[in-house]
């Protein structure tokens, strides 16, 4: 029986068993996020090497099959004092060495990771002054209740080489069946590719290179249309909390091109992307019991936001373990949610306005669909968008209200096909209102 | 607003009227703290701008914006405005509250017509969560029951229960409020509840990030009840320090006639009917130091006590012969 030792009959036994980090911590974490949170620690090592704001020349590259799984970096590799205390703990132990504006901080990424992928697994890093290697098989170890270490391999501590020939290799073997056959597929590729390219948009533009079975991840870019009539919303504000450091949150809002797959909140951690184009309760769409905003729909397409939140103690950002969400249950959670409504509020506006000037007389004009027309080329990259508390849009005009009427009538489908060739019209409606214009123009006086 | 500017002249309705001097005792207290070119005034003026005239005069506030959700009419609105200091912003009052200064204490009246509906409830919270320390926020609605026809085996209140869950959305009412009775004033004690439990989660979401230092809470000032024609609800909340106590509260307003903290049930602002004759008559012995009421012919009582009590903000009207 695995119990993890010996109680006497006034205890209580609660010790853990491997087979709760083996089969069920893995359950609730998809494949492609496993994959993430492994380029995450790559990502953490060019940290430790104080490369924050520039990654040129290095890479993490991801080699996917249906036999094996690999990862390989160049990021200096992992100390085998950090392995041997702190890497392999399943969670993060009080004493770990903190490494200010890390991904990396609940302990528990890259084992989840290991076991949700296959069942061996060998970890090769070298340093500039050590080397290690693990070897694991799952199932032997799991064999073994009481015996919660792995042993090196092979561990050099006296070697001395350069910077660029330090890194780490995980590769894992024994693939779970379904995980073999989503590696091996093309299709999966590009997910992960996909969500590479997201989650590490930041990483990217700082010069990192992420291969995926050879192939170059491209760099990312978000932007905002930012012309002379539609200007974004760019807020800084600081999160406090009655200990520890604050974190910093960049806020923009905005509109873009009218693209559903894309519209919606972009939340970036300690620049990892936790959460792409959401248009949920999460981010404040739809009926909450506070600040209420419209559910999305896709009159709402070009709308765009980022919050970019970053602390030097990771643990007080509001994502989830997995890092594909957000912690709804944190207090940096809901001062976000709430900023991130009230930054919505005159983009909502906007493109409710934008959607019902279609209902508005032609002759009236049509000034916000001109705006936004006119700015489309106006799409400028985060960084470049100045401060401004507000989504700046063209001011609503004095209006008054064109008393309209609507005429209705059929036409045989040839002719109408035939008028709509002759005016350029892109559908009935128009055929309507340029025949009707017409008319007026040419006999009415 | 617009629809209510064509039906109703404000200026004849004598309970709103007292509510507006009570609501400005009120606002006095508060920018009396400050110098009034501080704090800004906004609110829903229509085409009378009664309030904003009050506001103006009594307590010098030279900031206001004026909120109009009838965008068709601007220059009507415009021209009917009472000073030029009036700032007519013509929107939605969700679109339009983002626009207000929200750096400087602000009297706010979101003095709306329709019944406790989700959009309004959304803006309170917006204002709650915006509106610097030092900030009055006042938000009037009606409390009328529901006209609605129970279907086949629904009880009547479940009726009107489901219809005020309409209005408000589901989100924002508790279902365990449903056996509560809607008829009297059950829908204004039911909108109470709704917005006191609106304006705390508010003000969670407000503090949310702030650290120890800038903590605010809502302090609720204000809970009249009248009826003009439509039964009326009125509730006032003061933004201030987390750690202002009771006392604290009582002191700042403590001249106030219509305070009303939390708890304290509400204040309902029923003006009698009286003649100008009987009006007069009754000034000329007010205030009365004895505490014994003076009688009027054929007036009861209850009605003398009523005036005696609201006799400085009731209000005088004239009537004009030609």
């Amino acid at each position: 029986m695995e119990d993890g030792g010996r109680v006497g009959l006034d205890t209580i036994n609660a010790h853990p068993t491997k087979a709760f980090f083996i089969e069920m911590l893995t359950r609730d974490v998809d494949l492609t996020s496993c994959i993430v949170d492994l380029t995450d620690n790559s990502i953490d090592g060019a940290r430790r090497l104080g490369r924050e704001e520039d990654l040129t020349g290095l890479t993490v590259s991801v080699r996917l099959s249906a036999d094996c799984f690999e990862i390989t970096d160049n990021c200096g590799g992992i100390e085998p004092d950090l392995a041997r205390d702190y890497a392999f703990r399943f969670g993060r132990h009080p004493s770990s060495p903190a490494l200010p504006g890390s991904i990396g901080q609940f302990g528990v990424g890259m084992k989840r990771a290991l076991f949700r992928i296959g069942r061996a697994f060998k970890i090769v890093s070298k340093t500039t002054t050590s080397a290690f290697e693990v070897d694991v098989d799952v199932n032997d170890w799991a064999d073994d209740p009481d015996n919660w270490t792995f042993r090196f391999t092979s561990l050099t501590t006296d070697t001395s080489r350069s910077e660029d020939q330090t890194g780490t290799t995980i590769l894992v073997t024994k693939l779970i069946p379904l995980v073999s056959s989503q590696l091996g597929s093309e299709a999966y590729q590009r997910e992960l590719e996909k969500r590479l390219q997201l989650a590490h948009y930041r990483s990217l533009q700082l010069g990192l290179t992420v291969l995926v079975n050879g192939a170059r991840v491209p760099t990312k870019t978000f932007a905002l249309v930012n012309s002379d009539k539609i200007q974004p919303a760019r807020v800084r504000r600081e999160y406090a909390f009655p200990q520890g450091p604050p974190i910093i949150v960049d806020l923009f809002a905005g509109i873009a091109n009218s693209e559903p797959d894309e519209a919606g909140w972009y939340i970036f951690c300690n620049d990892r992307l936790v959460l792409a184009a959401d248009k949920t309760l999460l981010t404040g769409w739809g009926t909450a019991p506070s600040i209420r905003l419209v559910r999305y729909h896709n009159q709402y397409a070009r709308f765009r936001g980022f919050a970019i939140l970053t602390c030097a103690a990771p643990e007080r950002l509001p994502w989830n373990t997995t890092k594909n969400g957000l912690d709804t249950s944190s207090e940096a959670y809901v001062a976000l949610r709430r900023d991130i409504s009230q930054m919505m509020i005159p983009v909502i506006t906007f493109l409710s306005e934008l959607d019902a000037e279609s209902d508005f007389a032609s002759s009236e004009g049509k000034p916000l669909q001109t705006a936004v027309t006119s700015a489309a080329d106006h799409l400028f990259e985060l960084s470049r968008i100045d401060e401004r508390p507000r989504f700046q849009y063209p001011a609503r005009q004095d209006r008054v209200r064109p008393p309209l009427s609507r005429i209705h009538y059929s036409v045989s489908a040839e002719d109408l096909e035939r008028a709509k060739r002759q005016l350029g019209a892109r559908n009935n409606k128009e055929v309507g209102e340029q025949t009707f214009q017409y008319y007026l123009e040419m006999e009415v006086d | 607003m617009a629809a209510s500017g064509r039906r109703i002249d404000y200026r004849f309705r004598p309970a709103k009227c007292v509510e507006r001097r009570l609501l400005c005792e009120l606002f006095r207290a508060v920018v009396e703290t400050k110098a009034p070119d501080t704090y800004c005034y906004a609110g829903f003026g229509s085409f009378y701008f009664e309030d904003f005239i009050m506001v103006h005069r009594e307590l010098g506030i030279s900031r206001m914006v004026s909120i109009e959700a009838d965008v068709y009419n601007k220059r009507r609105y415009v021209f009917n405005r009472p000073f030029r200091c009036v700032d007519v912003k013509p929107g939605k009052s969700t679109a339009v509250l983002p626009l207000l200064e929200w750096a400087r204490p602000m009297i706010l009246w979101l003095d709306y017509e329709a019944p406790l509906m989700e959009y309004i409830l959304s803006d309170v919270a917006y204002a709650t969560q915006r509106a610097a320390k030092g900030s009055v926020l006042v938000v009037s609605v009606n409390a009328e029951t529901p006209q609605v026809v129970a279907k086949d085996g629904q009880e009547a209140n479940d009726a009107r229960f489901e219809e005020i869950r309409s209005q408000m959305g589901g989100n924002y009412l508790p279902e365990r409020r449903r056996e509560e009775t809607l008829a009297g004033w059950g829908v204004a004690d039911l909108y109470t509840g709704v917005l006191d439990g609106l304006v705390q989660n508010a003000v969670v979401e407000r503090n949310a990030g702030k650290g120890l230092e800038g903590l605010a809470s809502a302090f609720r000032i204000a809970n009249f009840r009248y009826k003009d024609g439509a039964k009326m609800l009125t509730g006032g909340w003061f933004i201030g320090d987390v750690g202002m106590a009771e006392g604290e509260l009582r002191s700042l307003f403590g001249c106030c006639t219509a305070l009303r903290l939390a708890g304290e049930g509400a204040y309902e602002i029923e003006v009698p009917n009286l003649t100008g004759n009987e009006v007069q008559y009754l000034n000329q012995r007010l205030p009365c130091a004895s505490g014994k009421l003076p009688r009027l012919p054929g007036v009861p009582a209850e009605d003398v006590a009523r005036y005696v009590e609201l006799y400085r903000y009731y209000p005088r009207y004239a009537q004009v012969v030609n």
